[in-house]
């Protein structure tokens, strides 16, 4: 097989893998608090920098990773510049973005995204995962959590979860 | 009860990912996201030749 070959069979690799893993990446982030816009503009970023590195042992976790330390880059960018309008007292703090930037997911999803953010961050991280149905073994990879630590943290999440939705029913 | 609850629970689980994967597929042009990565792949790529074949190529 040429050097030509081996490139264009990886290229169709990696393409396969940014066609299946964009929207599930993206969901990810958008669910620990990301718009969409912002959370698809890290992931695309975040799969050029996969591409870089293909073929990679882990590329389903290194996109993760990269993609979450670009958003924390750009909240803490967006954090300093609220800081400064605050400081600088004649201008006005920045808004909450406006509604028809937020994603429009239907209410049950919303309710649950309410639910989860109640969660504890580890316990979190893992109940969306397991809503993007990956297995216990894949949620240790990509939160680099014990197998152990996985099983206990997504068996407090879903017991959490439960009695939140009991507690809301019979609200 | 608590066979009820998480049979419920995982349920709950697979209608969400089933309307929020939906739902971001409709707010995200994927298809235009995905030629800018590969565009982008591409050029990295072509950079990447260039550098491997320069020392041969002189």
């Amino acid at each position: 097989m040429s050097e030509q070959d081996v490139i264009q069979d990886s290229g169709q690799e990696f393409d396969k893998f940014a066609s299946e893993n964009f929207i599930p990446v993206t969901w990810s982030l958008v669910a620990q608090g990301a718009t969409p816009e912002q959370a698809a503009d890290v992931v695309q970023e975040a799969m050029v920098e996969t591409w870089c590195k293909w073929p990679h042992s882990s590329p389903h976790a290194f996109v993760r990773l990269v993609a979450k330390r670009k958003l924390i880059d750009i909240w803490r960018k967006s954090k300093t510049e609220r800081d400064k309008h605050g400081r600088l007292a004649a201008l006005p703090d920045r808004q909450v973005p406006p509604a028809d930037e937020q994603v429009v997911f239907d209410t049950e999803v919303h309710q649950l995204l309410d639910l989860i953010a109640q969660l504890p961050q580890q316990q979190r991280l893992v109940i969306i995962l397991k809503i993007e149905d990956r297995s216990l073994e894949e949620i240790a990879e990509l939160t680099g959590q014990k197998l152990s630590t996985v099983r206990s943290n997504l068996r407090h999440a879903r017991n959490k979860l439960k009695q939140m939705i009991r507690a809301r029913k019979e609200e | 009860m608590d066979n009820d609850e998480n049979f419920e629970l995982d349920q709950l689980l697979a209608r969400v990912r089933e309307s929020a994967f939906r739902s971001l597929a409709e707010v995200i042009d994927v298809e235009q996201r995905l030629n800018a990565i590969r565009q982008a792949c591409a050029a990295q790529e072509a950079g990447t030749v260039s550098t491997k074949t320069s020392p041969t190529s002189s």
